[in-house]
């Protein structure tokens, strides 16, 4: 390296504020070496580590994670990647056949430490869940996604929001952090 | 781990490829590549005739119509394969060279140096080198050398062929070679080795499974042979008995090998075709494959060497295989299970080659964010190595995934948009986004994920030394996201920008844009001095109908037709220069040098002026930016080119719209311009700009000074206005026209003087007299400045209220250079000249009164001098020689009236008026050519009345007497109609008239009147007494101008006889006595006797004539009456000095309408002295109409009637 790139690379040490300001650490988290964070979760036991809403225009509209950790940037990704399937369900409706008119997507991508599950309404709108439980019972996950889309309907009912902005209402995570808590003590019953 | 694997992959036969000799130019390079890569299946039916069978062919079951070889051609060679035992196709087994012969002249040289390339190589069976291009002395060399192969310098299509027949024997030369290698491995054997096997412990049961397994191993390398030779069911036999005996001796690894090949054997024999058991086959035992080995990894896992690779080359194949939207799903668990198997992969290179082809599936498969995901896993693995070639690669790998998260470089996207739609006239879809950029305002959103992928760009590019990269992803990255980045990341990128920009050479241009933010203010319209109209040359006024007219901004009939309303046009005109407003923000932290902004103009025909603005932190600023059209034509601005941190860069006005319009919606982070304190802005379309070729250019000036003209009310002032051609072109036509208020006052324009100045050339120069009288002010001003004279200030200029002058000129019709459209008409242009007029309030009404004086007539016998009128009608008729007398006698009533308007006025300014009266008098030209003099009362030597500063004057006015001659129903038909309640307004054209008549009459009368003032050496005016007069005449007007109905008149009978009877009327009319010189004096009591005047004691002989003045006819019961100088009734009673003959009292009379009766009657005057007769009348049954004229309500009152009274001058006798 000479010395313009590191004069450079000096001048790009400056720091980020990003929704999460610790979102710089990124590299770790991603380049694979997470076996820490995976015991971690292990001993956290199944829980539900993201709920994300994705508007019409595949723009995040509501991103949460519910981790002690700092993966707000992977959990953008597994998003961000998950939408890929989801556009593929809508571009080619045909093909979803008995499960035409159903708004739950399944899996969407299948990690090796967790799986994503979708949920698409009749607007476009997405709801996505990232969890770390491998095995959850269907009827579970229609009802979470059920409470979680009447919850935004609550929210994008708010006069004072502005569609296809990002949801800030406070009480719409409160909402939503609640569902997911429920979520995992109904599961863990 | 190799790249671009497949299930196929397996068949092909690995050619290294290397360049011999001298450096060879890379286009040529490329070229003999192209052509040599061409072959990468060569049909053994072309091949047979290259082939000679030696010995009996291996290959039983070999395919010579239908097979093919496949080549795989790896530029550059690569370092054998540990595993090149285990899969065949991993070893290069022929090497190419290839030799450009201009560089490197010495054949044989390149034949040393081949063998020398070629000795790494010990796998390879075939050499060959290509040699192009030779030398005629080459070709002559080359003979002799025969292990080069000169392609004979001739056109592409024969090369091609040639090289075509060069591969084909290297073909044939490959499959003999393999025949030659399996015959001996199947008679001899052959040792076979992998990784696996040379780490194993050589314990002695070892060995002995080796030997065992050993034979299996050979058969499935005589089937990898088998394959590459292009015979699929001699490479399953082989493959099959493999399988088995690898399954028998527990060589998983092997035994995974053989299944992998038998595959593709399995689809190379069914070539091209691909049905759903065949798909399920190629799963199974695909699926079986990776199992294999997996266990095979698994239970050598102890070992150093892994076998992970297979496994998860494996996994990849069968993904590509798979790869279709209906598989999405089992494609996507195999890549995530191949993604989890990276982490098992110990070297670096592998994982990057796996999460490329991880990529690059998912591509493939339509799942862009994915392949995005893991292309930025790739640059980062490639980011991990310090050189700067790999972060090359990963800056270029980064650039693919900038559009799945629409980040990409605007010069990249460009590419896209011009197919599509061309930059041209973008904004003609006005407010309109296109739904790409809004779908990509949504995009935007994801920040977090866009900005680690910018910042990666960035600081790879800056370690791959390419600048320009760097700017570009810096510049994105603090355009798109400054609000998420802290002041000091802000001054960061700005001094990368500043870094990157010092190792670009100046000028260097970059797509994407940086700061600052550049919207569009507005276009400042021309001033009104420089308006462009357009011109219609078929009509003599040009310029009528370019611009609305009316009082109204939009006419729904004017023809708009095709130009939307909203679309405004803007003319240019070349040479002149015009400006343009933009706003800049920058809403970082840090001070923003703009080294220079100018409009940037696709269309080529205008100039810009380069700016340079500083911008401090979070500022905006309206700065001008101007230039010089210079073709005619339309002109299109885009944006603006910015040289900002060492890079020229476009800003498009259009984006900044669009970004404005995503905050608007919320869908931006923030407004560049709000947060920078900025207003809200409504967007502008830039107009349809159009160029014009030069017009000419009318500058004006008031001569001696642009300030206003200070003038009091009423004041007449020339004002010299000039006007000079400061264009280039000669103004040919002008004309002048006025608007705005006020148009009155201006009195005259000198038209001539400019019309006789055309053409006016280029610099020329014309001056053009205005005369101006200065307006009344309002009531509003007036109040406005009284309250201010107090302070006194008494100005008052109201910029509304001046006249405009409006010079509509034009240059030549056609312009010489105008393009070839004949149709073409140059504009003309209007210029406006406010005729600044400061008027000062001047003299100001108190009142104005009419004062009125009956003068009693005398009674005497003849008529003195009467005028006779040829038409005879009752009009006022003056002697001759009474002209100066203001004195007129009433023609009905008899008596002397005597008519003053009394104005008061009063001098509120500071300076002292004069005000001189003057009544024009309208010359009654009558038959006799005897026109009555007239002049201006100035004649009559009347003094002028001074008003000094804050007095009062009054200044009297004399007014010509007049009356109707007619007492009409029809003045009082309003009244009498509503007193009746009727209500309805039933006007008749004869009551029309004669109010048009009375209205008339009296603007006669006050046109005639001037009231001129004068102040001062220079200011003199007149005053306007229009509405005072008629304020004055309207309260006693119906007495003044309307006759009474009964008029009477005393006149001696003639010589003493008796009245003759009733004379015509018409003949009466003609009597009517018009006062003289003579009356005047005996009015004045003179002792100049006259014939047949009255004496005492004598009888005299008297008639007195009524005469109607109504259009009906009247009864009534006259008498008369005399008085004496005390007023007693000196007929009757008993002390009567007067005796009498005839009747005098309750004569019963009729008379006819607009006639005259007369009655006649004898006095005998017993004393001398004057006296006073008197007509009086009681009217009966009156009409409403005369009823009316006395005001009076009920009917049941008498209306009565007196005349005026007459003198009469009694001598004593002689």
């Amino acid at each position: 390296m000479d010395d313009y790139s590191k004069s450079c690379l000096i001048d790009l040490g400056f720091q980020w504020v990003l929704q999460d300001p610790k979102a710089a650490t990124i590299r770790e988290s991603e380049s694979g070496n997470s076996g820490g964070g995976e015991e971690e979760r292990r001993q956290l036991g199944k829980m539900i580590v993201c709920v994300a809403v994705v508007g019409h225009q595949n723009n995040p509209v509501f991103l949460q994670s519910f981790t002690d950790s700092d993966d707000a940037l992977k959990l953008h990704h597994i998003v961000h990647c998950s939408l890929d399937v989801i556009d593929e369900r809508v571009n080619n409706p045909k093909k979803s056949g008995p499960t035409l008119n159903d708004t739950f997507l399944g899996v969407l991508y299948p990690m090796d430490d967790c799986k994503v599950y979708g949920y698409l309404t009749n607007t476009n709108v997405k709801f996505i869940m990232v969890t770390t439980e491998i095995d959850v019972k269907d009827g579970d996950l229609r009802s979470f996604f059920k409470d979680l889309h009447s919850a935004y309907v609550d929210a994008v009912s708010n006069p004072f929001h502005i569609p296809g902005k990002k949801i800030t209402s406070k009480s719409f995570a409160k909402r939503v952090s609640s569902i997911v808590k429920s979520f995992r003590s109904g599961t863990t019953s | 781990m190799e790249p671009d694997v497949s299930i196929e992959t397996d068949c092909e036969i690995r050619v290294a490829v290397l360049p011999i000799g001298g450096p060879i130019p890379p286009p040529r390079l490329r070229d003999y590549l192209s052509m040599l890569s061409g072959h990468r299946r060569v049909d053994l039916s072309s091949v047979s005739s290259f082939y000679t069978e030696h010995q009996k062919s291996p290959f039983t079951h070999q395919p010579w119509d239908s097979g093919s070889l496949r080549f795989k051609y790896v530029v550059g060679g690569a370092p054998p394969s540990p595993w090149e035992d285990f899969q065949s196709c991993r070893k290069t087994l022929a090497v190419v060279g290839l030799c450009h012969c201009p560089s490197s002249p010495d054949l044989s040289l390149v034949a040393d140096l081949f063998a020398a390339a070629c000795k790494p190589y010990t796998s390879a069976l075939v050499h060959r080198c290509f040699a192009f291009c030779p030398s005629d002395s080459q070709l002559d060399e080359g003979k002799k050398v025969d292990k080069v192969i000169l392609f004979p310098p001739s056109d592409r299509q024969t090369q091609e062929i040639h090289m075509l027949t060069m591969v084909q024997d290297l073909a044939a030369s490959l499959l003999m070679e393999f025949e030659k290698w399996v015959l001996r491995a199947e008679s001899a054997g052959t040792i076979l080795k992998t990784p696996l096997d040379s780490q194993s412990s050589l314990s002695s049961e070892e060995v002995i499974k080796a030997k065992k397994r050993r034979l299996g191993r050979a058969q499935k390398t005589i089937g990898d042979y088998c394959l590459l030779a292009g015979s699929p069911v001699d490479a399953n036999a082989h493959y099959s008995t493999a399988i088995e005996l690898a399954r028998l001796t527990g060589d998983v690894f092997w035994h995974a090998g053989a299944l992998e090949g038998s595959v593709c054997a399995l689809l190379v024999d069914r070539a091209g075709q691909k049905d759903a058991t065949l798909e399920e086959e190629v799963k199974y035992r695909y699926y079986t494959v990776i199992q294999l080995y997996r266990r095979a990894y698994l239970q050598d896992n102890a070992q150093r060497v892994s076998t992970v690779s297979f496994e998860l080359e494996a996994a990849l194949k069968l993904a590509r295989y798979l790869c279709r939207q209906e598989l999405a799903k089992e494609v996507v668990e195999l890549l995530m299970g191949a993604a989890d198997g990276a982490k098992s992969l110990i070297d670096a290179s592998d994982r990057l080659i796996l999460y490329v082809e991880i990529a690059r599936i998912y591509g493939s498969l339509g799942y862009q964010r994915k392949a995005a995901f893991f292309s930025r896993q790739v640059a980062q693995l490639y980011l991990q190595q310090d050189n700067s070639f790999a972060a090359i690669s990963a800056l270029q790998v980064l650039s693919l995934t900038s559009k799945a998260y629409h980040v990409q470089s605007r010069g990249a996207s460009q590419k896209q948009d011009t197919l599509s739609n061309s930059l041209g006239p973008s904004h003609a879809d006005g407010g309109k986004m296109h739904q790409q950029s809004v779908v990509s305002l949504f995009e935007s959103q994801w920040s977090t994920l866009q900005m680690v992928v910018l910042r990666e760009i960035l600081m790879s590019s800056v370690r791959a030394g390419d600048p320009l990269a760097a700017w570009s992803a810096a510049a994105r990255l603090l355009r798109s996201y400054y609000p998420l980045i802290t002041p000091a990341g802000q001054s960061g990128l700005a001094s990368s920008l500043v870094n990157s920009s010092e190792r670009l050479p100046a000028g260097t241009r970059c797509a994407d844009p940086a700061l600052p933010f550049i919207r569009l203010h507005s276009f400042p319209i021309h001033p009104s001095q420089m308006d462009i109209v357009k011109r219609s040359p078929a009509k003599e006024e040009w310029w009528a109908g370019s611009a609305p007219s009316g009082p109204f901004i939009y006419t729904p009939f004017s023809k708009g037709g095709s130009n939307d309303s909203n679309k405004q046009e803007l003319t240019w005109i070349v040479g002149e220069p015009v400006q343009v407003l933009v706003e800049l923000a920058n809403p970082c932290g840090f001070d923003l040098v703009v080294e220079s902004i100018y409009l940037s103009v696709h269309s080529g025909n205008f100039d810009a002026f380069p700016v340079s603005v500083n911008l401090p932190p979070n500022s905006a600023k309206v700065i001008l930016l101007s230039g010089i059209p210079t073709k005619v034509g339309p002109v299109l601005i885009p944006g603006c080119k910015v040289h900002c941190f060492g890079v020229i860069t476009e800003h498009l006005f259009k984006d900044v719209d669009n970004l404005l319009l995503g905050a608007a919606q919320g869908l931006v982070l923030s407004d560049p311009f709000r947060s920078c304190g900025s207003g809200k802005l409504k967007i502008v379309s830039v107009p349809n700009i159009s160029v014009v070729p030069p017009l000419p250019l009318l500058v004006s000036h008031v001569v001696g000074g642009d300030g206003a003209a200070i003038l009091y009310e009423g004041e007449i002032r020339d004002i010299a206005i000039s006007f000079t051609n400061a264009g280039t072109v000669p103004v040919e036509q002008a004309h002048i026209s006025l608007s705005g208020k006020n148009q009155d006052s201006v009195i005259s324009i000198a038209r001539e003087s400019l019309r006789s100045a055309l053409p006016l050339k280029p610099g020329a120069e014309v001056t053009l007299p205005v005369t101006i009288k200065a307006w009344q002010l309002g009531m509003m001003d007036s109040d406005h400045a009284s309250s201010k004279n107090s302070s006194g200030v008494s100005r008052i200029s109201k910029e509304g209220s001046i006249p405009l002058l409006v010079i509509h000129y034009a240059g030549p019709l056609t312009y010489n250079e105008s393009p070839k459209n004949g149709d073409f008409v140059s504009p003309g242009r209007r210029l406006v000249v406010p005729l600044h007029v400061c008027v000062l309030q001047g003299l100001r009404f108190v009142k104005a009164r009419l004062l009125s004086m009956e003068i009693p007539a005398h009674v005497h016998d003849s008529l003195p001098n009467p005028i006779f009128v040829d038409d005879g009608s009752a009009e006022v008729v003056t002697s001759p020689n009474s002209v100066n007398s203001l004195v007129k006698i009433d023609p009905y009533s008899g008596s002397w009236v005597f008519r003053l308007l009394e104005l008061e006025l009063s001098n509120p300014t500071d300076v002292v008026f004069e005000v001189n009266v003057s009544v024009r008098m309208d010359g009654t030209n009558n038959g006799n050519g005897v026109t009555s003099i007239q002049n201006y009362a100035a004649d009559f030597g009347y003094p002028k009345t001074r008003i000094d500063c804050d007095f009062s004057a009054r200044v009297l006015i004399p007014l010509e007497h007049f009356k109707l001659p007619v007492l009409d129903g029809s003045f009082f038909a309003k009244e009498s109609q509503t007193t009746d309640g009727l209500g309805s307004k039933i006007s008749n054209p004869a009551e029309r008239n004669s109010k048009a008549e009375l209205n008339a009459s009296i603007n006669n009368l006050i046109t005639k009147i001037k009231v001129r003032w004068q102040s001062g050496r220079n200011s003199s005016g007149e005053l306007n007494i229009k509405d005072a007069i008629q304020a004055a005449l309207q309260a006693s007007m119906m007495d003044i101008l309307l006759p009474e109905p009964l008029t009477f008149l005393f006149t001696l009978a003639k010589n003493g006889i008796a009245n003759e009877g009733i004379k015509s009327p018409k003949e009466l009319s003609e009597q009517t006595i018009v006062a003289g010189d003579s009356s005047i004096q005996s009015a004045s009591g003179s002792n100049t006797r006259f014939k047949g005047s009255i004496s005492a004691h004598e009888m005299t002989p008297m008639e007195v004539l009524i005469r109607n003045n109504t259009k009906e006819p009247i009864q009534m019961s006259l008498s008369v009456t005399c008085r004496d100088v005390a007023g007693e009734n000196c007929i009757e009673g008993s002390k009567a000095t007067v005796l009498w003959a005839g009747v005098l009292t309750g004569i019963q009379l009729e008379v006819p309408p607009l006639e005259e009766v007369s009655h006649s009657f004898s006095l005998y005057f017993l004393v001398p002295g004057d006296y006073t007769l008197m007509g009086s009348a009681i009217i009966n049954s009156a009409t409403e109409m005369l009823r009316a004229r006395a005001r009076t309500d009920s009917s049941e009152e008498t209306i009565f009637c007196r005349g005026s009274p007459f003198h009469i001058n009694v001598v004593g006798a002689l």
